[in-house]
C-alpha cells in the first residue's frame, strides 16, 4: 500500500532574537531531520512533552509555516512545490482541528458562517436550499442539532465548541486531518465524548488522522501506530502494541512509568526520571536523552543514534535497545 | 483521631448580576495530621473555590455565606483578619496551579521565598536567604544558592512549580493545600513533583489537601477520595474503596470515560450530556439530567451524603 502522507528529512528552526542588549540571536531546532509516513485509513499518534516538535511537525504537514529541508509529500504532490494557489486547493484534502476550542472559533461568526466559509473558500457552496441542509447535516454528524446554527461559539460548552471545530473540518470532506491535541483542552467526561466522535467519524469518512497528543493513554486508545518525539527528533515509531508492550527507547519507557495508573493498589516500580527536559536551544551531545537515560554509557554522548528497525515495523533510535527490551520482558514475566 | 481540619457545611456564594451562583454548596469534610484527601471534578465543581475558601481568599463577588471552618478547634470565618494572616502561609499554605503566573516576575526568586519567613518567622534578611536556600536544595532544584538571585522567567515550569512549593513550606505548614499542582507540568516532572510533595507530607506530617481531576493521581497519591459535583460532594471514600467499590453514578462515569494505559481498545463510556451551567442547575439532584440511573424521585430533592459502609459515604437515591 502506497503511504497517503509520507515526510522525509524535515527539518525547521526557528530564530530567537534575544532582546538584551548585544544579545545575539540564536537557532532552535524546532524539527531535527524527521521523517515518517502514514497510510491511509490509519491514525499515526505523536506523542511528546512540551517544547518536543510535536505541533511544528503539524504545522509543518499542512505547510501552515514552511520547512527549511525535507520534503512532504502527501497524495502524490509534493506540498513544498505547490505554488499558493494549488496549496489552497490541496488544502480542501488536509485540514487540521486545534487545541483550543476557546480561539479557534471566530466569536463574531455564527456557527453558520464558521461551517459555510470552508465551502465557499472551496467553491463548494450550493445554493439555500441545499447549503442549509448540507450543514444542518454535517452539525448532526459531530452530535449537535441543526438549530444550532444560528447561535455564536460563546453559547456554546467547551466540548460543543470542539464539535463545531470538527464539523469545520469535516466540511470540505478531507483525506487526512490533523489534529493537535484536540482533547487535552477538555473534561474526562467531555474528552471521552469527543474521542468517540472522532473515532466514529474516521469509520464513516475514511479519515486518516495524525494525532498529536501528550497524553499516552488516550494516544494508545485511539492510534494504530505511535511516533514519539523528544527534542525535535523522532527517538522511536511503531505500531501502537510495540511501543506500549515492548518499547525499545528508554525515553518511552520512562514516559511510560510515569503516567499515573488510575489503580490505587498498583506499586510503582520505577524510579521517575530525573532532571528537566534540557532546553532545545543548546541541547546535549550525540543523543539528546543521555543525560537523562539510565542506560548512557559514553558513546552516547559524542554519537547521535540512527533511526533503525529494532524489530519487525518497529524503529528506535538507540544504542542500548537491546537492554531495554530485555527489561520490560523480565517486568512481565514477574508480573505475570 | 481529632481531626485537624473540620469544615462543617461550607457556603460559598457568587452574587452576580445574572443570580446567585453556588459555586460551594453545602459541603463537609475533614482532614487528619499526615493523610491526603484529594478533592476530585471536572472544571466548575467548586473545587477550587473550596480551596480558596478554606483560605479566606475568595475573590468577590464571591462570599463565604455559610458554615465552619475548623482549624484546631477554632473557627477561622470567626478570625479577625489580623489573625487569618498569621495563618495563612504560616500553618496553612497553598500551591497554586499555574506555575508561570503564581511568582511574582519582577522579585528574585531568593526575595520571595526569604519574604514570608521573614514576615511569618521573624528571620533576619541574611538568616532567611541561607534558609530560602536549604529549601530550595530540600524540593530539588540544584545550585540552589545560584538560584536564589534567578528571576522566574530563568527557570523552567517544573522549577518554577518546586520554587513555588518551596514558597509553600517554608514556615512548615500543618496543611498544605495544592490545587492541580501537577496539571501544567509534562508528565515525567509530573511524577517528580507527587513524589516530592509524598515526600515533604511523610517527613513533616503535614496534611494534604490535593485538588485535582486526574484520576491516576488520585489513585497514586491520595489516602481519601472525595469527588465533587456542581458544588457538592456526590461521593466520599478510601481510595480503594472508590476505585474497587465507586457508587454514585457521576463516579462511575468518571472511571469509564478515562481511557487506561494497557487497558481495552474499542469505545469508551463517556457520560452523556455536560455540566449544567452554574445558573441553570437542575431541580433536585444536579446530576440526575446526565445520569442513566435517574427516576422520579432525582428530580424531586437532592438526595443527602449518607454513609453505605464505614468512611463511605453517598449521595443518590438509588444507593440509599
Amino acid at each position: 500500500m502506497k503511504p497517503l502522507l509520507e515526510i522525509k528529512n524535515l527539518s525547521k528552526s526557528f530564530r530567537l532574537t534575544s532582546k538584551a542588549p548585544g544579545g545575539k540571536s540564536v537557532s532552535l531546532k524546532a524539527v531535527d531531520d524527521i521523517s515518517f509516513s502514514i497510510f491511509p485509513g490509519e491514525t499515526l499518534g505523536l506523542v511528546g512533552e512540551s517544547g518536543c516538535g510535536k505541533s511544528t511537525t503539524g504545522k509543518l504537514v499542512l505547510r501552515l509555516i514552511e520547512a527549511d529541508s525535507g520534503s512532504v509529500t502527501f497524495d502524490d504532490k509534493e506540498i513544498g512545490k505547490l505554488s499558493s494557489a494549488q496549496l489552497r486547493a490541496e488544502r480542501r484534502n488536509l485540514q487540521m482541528i486545534f487545541q483550543d476550542p476557546y480561539s479557534s472559533l471566530n466569536p463574531r461568526m455564527r456557527v453558520r458562517q464558521i461551517l459555510a466559509e470552508p465551502l465557499q473558500l472551496h467553491g463548494l457552496d450550493k445554493n439555500g436550499r441545499t447549503l442549509q441542509e448540507e450543514l444542518s447535516h454535517l452539525l448532526e454528524t459531530v452530535g449537535l442539532d441543526a438549530s444550532h446554527l444560528d447561535r455564536y461559539p460563546h453559547q456554546f460548552s467547551g466540548g460543543q465548541r470542539q464539535r463545531i471545530g470538527i464539523a469545520r473540518a469535516l466540511a470540505v470532506k478531507p483525506k487526512l486531518i490533523v489534529a493537535d491535541e484536540p482533547v487535552s483542552a477538555l473534561d474526562v467526561s467531555i474528552q471521552a465524548q469527543v474521542i468517540n466522535l472522532m473515532q466514529d467519524i474516521q469509520q464513516q469518512f475514511g479519515l486518516t488522522y495524525l494525532f498529536i497528543a501528550h497524553d499516552l493513554a488516550v494516544i494508545e486508545h485511539i492510534c494504530d501506530r505511535v511516533a514519539v518525539m523528544y527534542l525535535g527528533r523522532i527517538v522511536e515509531i511503531a505500531p501502537a502494541e510495540k511501543i506500549y508492550g515492548s518499547t525499545q527507547h528508554p525515553y518511552t519507557e520512562a514516559l511510560l512509568a510515569a503516567v499515573p495508573r488510575p489503580d490505587p493498589k498498583r506499586e510503582r516500580t520505577h524510579q521517575p526520571l530525573q532532571g528537566e527536559v534540557p532546553s532545545p536551544v543548546n541541547p546535549p551531545s550525540g543523543c539528546h536523552f543521555h543525560p537523562r537515560c539510565p542506560y548512557a554509557q559514553n558513546i552516547c554522548r559524542t554519537q547521535s543514534p540512527e533511526l533503525s528497525e529494532k524489530a519487525p515495523k518497529h524503529l528506535a533510535a538507540c544504542h542500548f535497545s537491546h537492554k531495554i527490551a530485555s527489561q520490560s520482558r523480565t517486568d512481565q514475566t514477574t508480573s505475570q | 483521631m481529632q481531626p485537624l481540619l473540620d469544615i462543617r457545611n461550607l457556603k460559598t456564594y457568587f452574587h452576580t448580576d445574572k443570580g446567585v451562583i453556588k459555586a460551594v454548596d453545602d459541603i463537609s469534610f475533614s482532614l487528619v495530621k499526615g493523610e491526603t484527601l484529594a478533592l476530585v471534578g471536572e472544571s466548575g465543581c467548586g473545587k477550587s473555590v473550596t480551596a480558596l475558601s478554606l483560605l479566606r481568599l475568595v475573590p468577590p463577588p464571591g462570599k463565604i455565606v455559610g458554615g465552619e471552618i475548623l482549624f484546631d478547634n477554632t473557627n477561622l470565618l470567626l478570625l479577625p483578619e489580623n489573625d487569618m494572616r498569621r495563618i495563612r502561609g504560616n500553618r496553612m499554605s497553598m500551591v497554586f496551579q499555574e506555575p508561570m503566573t503564581a511568582l511574582n516576575p519582577v522579585l528574585r526568586i531568593g526575595d520571595q521565598i526569604a519574604e514570608i519567613l521573614q514576615l511569618h518567622k521573624g528571620l533576619e534578611r541574611n538568616q532567611a536567604l541561607e534558609r530560602s536556600a536549604e529549601l530550595l536544595a530540600e524540593v530539588g532544584i540544584p545550585d540552589p544558592e545560584q538560584r536564589l538571585r534567578d528571576y522566574p522567567h530563568q527557570l523552567s515550569g517544573g522549577l518554577r512549580q518546586r520554587v513555588i512549593i518551596a514558597i509553600s513550606l517554608a514556615c512548615r505548614p500543618e496543611i498544605l493545600i495544592a490545587d492541580e499542582p501537577t496539571t501544567a507540568l509534562d508528565v515525567t516532572i509530573q511524577a517528580q513533583i507527587m513524589d516530592l510533595l509524598g515526600r515533604l507530607r511523610d517527613e513533616n506530617e503535614m496534611a494534604l489537601l490535593l485538588i485535582t481531576h486526574d484520576l491516576g493521581v488520585v489513585a497514586e497519591s491520595a489516602d481519601r477520595v472525595a469527588i465533587m459535583y456542581a458544588g457538592l460532594i456526590v461521593e466520599q471514600a478510601t481510595v480503594v474503596d472508590l476505585f474497587e467499590h465507586g457508587s454514585h453514578p457521576y463516579t462511575l462515569g468518571l472511571l469509564a470515560s478515562v481511557p487506561r494505559l494497557g487497558g481495552k481498545k474499542g469505545r469508551l463510556t463517556p457520560i452523556s450530556g455536560q455540566v449544567p451551567p452554574p445558573l441553570a442547575r437542575p431541580s433536585g439532584c444536579p446530576f440526575r439530567n446526565r445520569c442513566p440511573e435517574a427516576f422520579d424521585r432525582c428530580a424531586e430533592a437532592c438526595p443527602e451524603l449518607k454513609e453505605l459502609s464505614p468512611g463511605h459515604l453517598v449521595r443518590c437515591w438509588r444507593r440509599t
